[in-house]
């Protein structure tokens, strides 16, 4: 089914996926996880994608990031055809227009919270000292200035969070993918996570495409899809796990 | 349908199209300090590794420099030779005749002779001054050869008893112009005036030289006649002079005999080479360790700057690049260390020269400085050439949403089985390199690291096979912390069994290169037993007639002696350059130690029909028994059957053995040049040895006289002293080897302190832990140790079989020295247990709730 059928939904379109289908080599057989999937993600909204575990959800995310080759149908973004570009192209495409917010953090340990910031925008072509600069006023917009040039392993949990979700946003990225980005914190520090990232979506006007297995999480989003038996399904209404 | 155009996107990060990625570079450089002590080893390898290449190299290029400049003093540019054709002199007047008779003006008279200045070893250089004029002969250190030799020979050569010296000849024994100074020759001295100091741009390759007039050096030296005539010709005045010369002379290339003493020597100097670039390989797998291990630590990191953009060829310079800087770091220290040690290898290797292939004017140090930059390029490629495969690991490492639990070492389960298939076929290449008889020395060398790193890869799957038999079979019986230890060593076998690997080839090195060297000694001694007739030896040593026949009564009326062997020896003209030709008034079996000579061919021999080759000389020239050997003598060619082989280690250009009918024949004015004496049952031999001293005292020319004893000491102190290099080779590379396996081991160590924490926070005692590291280490020691037995008794049987056999045409018995195999053994247990020591320590120091908060 598809997530998004109107002309006008069709124009604002970001990200235009049509008949995605994707298995696993397991034991010697493909075991296919994802089954002729379609949808769109409109510019500027989040969308809450929902699904057991094992459903194929972070394979949806890598596939849409071009970590992951397409193996059937098509993923567009933004008129790019993600299936008509090679590895390479993939890499500097997901550099460039991608952020990525994982479930374990994932700072680079050796480099200190503002490099972690920063590097994305060096790697994007930017001088090293003026991306330094902005990933420093970036902490600081969210209360993180002082801990700038902690490494990872002297900051909580929370704040790694935060730091990786500025590291995700700060290139100002089209698309943002988020992969249980509360699933490692409490409450109070997902919430917290929460808050910045809709903060910095609302400045960028990113798309964001959030997996979680949290209903409040997925609440707050404008729409949620829900991933069962390798489809997609938009949500209307009460549903429970 | 939008673009990218479109799409939103930081100014800042879009101002240019391609990052420089400095941050990647800081997040590297903080990961090395953070791990500097495997930073540190891997400089130390690489260092070691490229100070021995490049001592090896500068001490090789520096002695080849002195040989090619001692010979290029000694001779000159010159065409052609005359000699006599039994090894003699050649008289003066032939000399006064060829350039009055044949007109040939393009000649010298050359004369040379081993002097001693306050105590100190020369050569005597004579030159006739106006002949060098004429000759237009270029030698280093004459700067102008014809104008300045001619003018300062004229000058100072021709005053009353002149000498020249290089100038800092002269300064070391503190002598000045118009110095008197006492030249020993055979015991006698002549005194001469130090007439003037020779400098210029090429003055050290006088060092050892003393330039004299030739009447005074043929006075200094005690003889008359020349030991050549010195020629530049074109081959049609060559054949005009060949025609022209009486027949007890001959005309021969200049350098032909000088070359073959240089071809062996140059096979001594690639031996040490192949030595020192072991080493190198050894820190190669050292650099592959640090650059493997340092990826594998960092697979998560790598794994997020996958996923966020950064390309794989970024990340492939990313870890090439940190690996070159430790190399070029690395490369440069170890150049500048090599320049020290070059130093010191220098003497060795020109003793090695000057004791077995060549009298050496030049000793000092003549440092090449294109062998530094060739050792640190060396070093810097090889340390990026071993990064690379770990580069490339690091390119395809996974995006982190993709990698899973599945730990490195589960793929390596399946490489092992590969490596150890590629292993067999490079053990396959190897043994079908060595199986033709004759084949260059590089193709054994190439043999040789086939089997080193075909040996290398299999050891993997061997560990793990027999690890899985030991586990399997003793599950029950063995103690907790050893059967953790096993499955340590087991399930981390990528990286252990790389560890023990390169235990392995360290201490085989150590296993070789003993077993060849005791296995040498051994030969050489059973050849000196059976050689050395007799007990008591007396030799003519000025090279003249031989012993008087008076001297030979006198010594037999002598009662401690009873009977006496004679032996002779002369130069022989063959197709194949000069030989010495030796006869005995024996039996060959009982005076030769025969290698291949069948009952009827030595009965050809006794009967004088056939003559016996040095085996040295037939393998360098492809000879073997059957074939016909031709030399020049008096009467014209003549050539004889060779009739068999016989084991010789004496070095230069070549031996044969001619029966003495023959040999007579040839030099019927011939004495014998060495007399070995039996002692009859009560004589005391030092008595002996004095009585016969004082008895060559009243005879003329210089006699030596020496108990078979002092001999066989001198002979394998020599022999001793050429391998000592070789000992100290030896010992870097396993100082090398040692670095590399205590990086890799305490690498795998550290790796696992999350699970030995784990274990601590289960219960396990500290101790118990501790002990669980070092039999982890000791077990892998004692793998090494023996993997090492075979490899190295393979590696022998190669240098002795193949390597100086294509090096030196020499055959040997091969001998096992149980020791060296104990010691081998002994070594791997050491080294791998130090290598233990650090964790085993470490853990002590552990907080288990901390390690497992960190992980």
């Amino acid at each position: 089914m598809r997530g998004d059928t109107g002309e006008q939904h069709e124009q604002q379109a970001l990200v235009r996926v049509s008949g995605l289908g994707h298995a696993y080599a397991q034991g010697g057989q493909a075991q296919a996880v994802l089954r002729d999937l379609s949808f769109t993600l409109r510019r500027g909204e989040t969308v809450a994608l929902l699904g057991r575990s094992g459903c194929g959800k972070t394979t949806l995310l890598n596939l849409i990031s071009g970590i992951e080759a397409v193996q059937q149908g098509e993923i567009e973004i933004a008129g790019i055809r993600l299936t008509a570009l090679d590895e390479e192209a993939r890499t500097r495409f997901r550099r460039q227009h991608i952020g990525f917010i994982y479930q374990f953090f994932n700072l680079v340990p050796s480099l200190t919270a503002a490099e972690n910031v920063a590097l994305i925008l060096e790697l994007n072509g930017a001088p090293l000292q003026g991306a330094m600069e902005h990933a420093r006023e970036l902490l600081g917009d969210i209360g993180l200035g002082s801990k700038a040039d902690h490494f990872a392993a002297q900051l909580s949990g929370g704040e790694q969070q935060r730091v990786a979700i500025l590291r995700a946003v700060a290139h100002e990225p089209a698309l943002v993918l988020a992969d249980e980005p509360t699933g490692n914190l409490d409450a109070h520090s997902g919430q917290d996570m929460l808050q910045v990232l809709r903060q910095r979506l609302r400045a960028h006007g990113s798309t964001t495409l959030l997996v979680t297995h949290s209903l409040a999480v997925a609440q707050s989003a404008d729409r949620i899809l829900t991933l069962d038996e390798g489809g997609i399904h938009e949500h209307a209404g009460d549903f429970a796990w | 349908m939008s673009t990218l155009a479109t799409l939103p996107g930081n100014s800042l990060a879009k101002a240019h199209s391609r990052g420089s990625a400095r941050l990647l570079w800081r997040a590297s450089w903080r990961h090395a300090r953070q791990h500097r002590w495997q930073s540190w080893l891997s400089v130390v390898g690489i260092m070691l590794g490229v100070m021995m290449v490049v001592a090896v190299d500068l001490a090789n290029s520096s002695a080849r420099r002195a040989f090619d400049l001692s010979v290029a003093t000694l001779s000159g540019t010159l065409t052609h030779q005359i000699v006599a054709l039994d090894g003699g002199r050649v008289d003066d007047e032939l000399f006064t005749r060829l350039r009055s008779e044949l007109g040939i003006r393009a000649s010298a008279p050359g004369l040379r002779g081993e002097v001693r200045l306050q105590g100190r070893r020369f050569t005597l250089l004579g030159i006739d001054p106006l002949s060098e004029a004429a000759l237009e002969r270029r030698r280093p250190g004459f700067a102008t050869e014809a104008g300045a030799l001619l003018g300062l020979g004229l000058r100072t050569l021709a005053s009353a008893r002149g000498v020249l010296m290089q100038r800092d000849a002269a300064a070391a024994l503190q002598l000045v112009p118009g110095a008197e100074v006492s030249l020993r020759s055979e015991n006698r001295d002549t005194a001469v005036v130090l007439a003037a100091v020779l400098e210029g741009a090429d003055a050290q390759a006088l060092e050892g030289v003393i330039v004299a007039d030739i009447a005074l050096a043929q006075e200094v030296l005690g003889h008359s006649g020349l030991d050549s005539i010195d020629l530049r010709l074109n081959s049609e005045e060559a054949e005009r002079l060949r025609a022209w010369l009486p027949p007890a002379f001959i005309v021969v290339d200049a350098g032909s005999d000088t070359a073959t003493l240089q071809q062996l020597s140059q096979a001594f100097q690639i031996n040490l080479r192949a030595m020192s670039l072991l080493a190198l390989l050894v820190a190669a797998l050292l650099i592959y360790n640090t650059a493997s291990l340092s990826v594998l630590e960092r697979r998560a990191t790598l794994g997020v700057l996958r996923a966020l953009g950064v390309a794989r060829g970024t990340l492939l310079r990313l870890v090439l690049g940190e690996s070159a800087v430790l190399g070029l770091g690395a490369s440069v220290a170890g150049a500048a260390l090599g320049l020290l040690l070059g130093q010191v290898l220098v003497r060795y290797v020109t003793r090695t020269m000057d004791d077995l292939y060549f009298t050496l004017t030049v000793t000092r140090f003549l440092p090449d400085y294109r062998v530094l930059l060739e050792g640190a390029a060396l070093g810097l490629g090889l340390t990026v050439a071993a990064a690379l495969l770990p580069a490339v690991q690091a390119a395809n490492a996974a995006p982190i949403t993709l990698q899973r639990a599945l730990p490195e070492e589960y793929a390596w389960r399946r490489r092992i089985r590969f490596l150890a298939l590629l292993g067999v076929v490079l053990l396959g290449l190897g043994y079908v390199l060595l199986l033709p008889e004759r084949g260059s020395l590089v193709e054994g060398f190439v043999a040789l690291n086939c089997i080193v790193f075909g040996f290398c890869l299999i050891i993997p799957f061997l560990l793990s096979c027999a690890l899985a038999l030991v586990l399997a079979l003793t599950l029950r019986h063995l103690p907790q912390t050893l059967r953790l230890s096993l499955r340590n060593i087991q399930s981390g076998i990528g990286r252990t069994g790389l560890a023990v690997a390169a235990l392995t080839v360290a201490v085989s090195v150590t296993v070789g290169v003993g077993v060849m060297i005791g296995s040498f000694r051994h030969t050489i001694n059973v050849w000196l037993e059976q050689t050395l007739s007799g007990e008591v030896q007396l030799a003519r040593l000025d090279g003249a007639s031989g012993i008087p026949p008076e001297l030979e009564r006198a010594a037999l009326a002598l009662p401690q002696l009873r009977e006496v062997r004679r032996q002779y020896w002369q130069t022989l003209h063959t197709d194949f350059g000069t030989v010495r030709a030796l006869a005995h008034d024996g039996a060959a079996a009982d005076q030769l130690y025969l290698k291949q000579a069948a009952a009827q061919d030595l009965a050809a021999f006794a009967a004088g029909d056939v003559l016996l080759l040095a085996e040295s000389f037939a393998w360098r020239h492809e000879l073997k028994p059957g074939d016909t050997l031709r030399y020049q003598t008096r009467e014209g060619e003549q050539s004889v059957r060779v009739g068999g082989l016989y084991f010789d280690y004496t070095t230069g250009t070549g031996a044969l053995e001619l029966p003495l009918s023959r040999f007579r024949q040839l030099w019927p004015e011939q004495g014998p040049q060495r007399l070995s004496f039996t002692l009859t049952a009560l004589a005391d031999r030092a008595a002996t040895l004095e009585a016969l001293r004082t008895l060559t005292q009243n005879f003329p020319g210089a006699y030596g006289v020496a108990a078979n004893a002092e001999i066989k000491a001198l002979t394998l102190a020599i022999f001793d002293r050429t391998f000592a290099i070789t000992d100290v080779l030896r010992l870097l590379a396993i100082l090398v080897a040692f670095v590399g396996v205590l990086s890799a081991l305490t690498a795998l160590q550290l790796q696992r302190m999350r699970e030995y924490a784990l274990l601590r926070a289960s219960g396990m005692t500290v101790g118990e832990t501790a002990r669980m590291i070092l039999a982890q280490t000791v077990a892998m020691g004692v793998c090494a140790g023996l993997l090492a037995l075979p490899l190295g008794l393979w590696m022998s049987q190669v240098l002795i079989d193949v390597i100086n056999r294509r090096s030196f045409g020499w055959s040997m018995q091969h001998l096992v020295p149980w020791l060296v195999l104990g010691q081998a053994l002994v070594l791997a247990v050491i080294a791998a247990l130090l290598a233990g020591l650090y964790p085993a320590l470490r853990i002590r120091r552990l907080s288990p709730a901390l390690a497992l908060r960190e992980a």
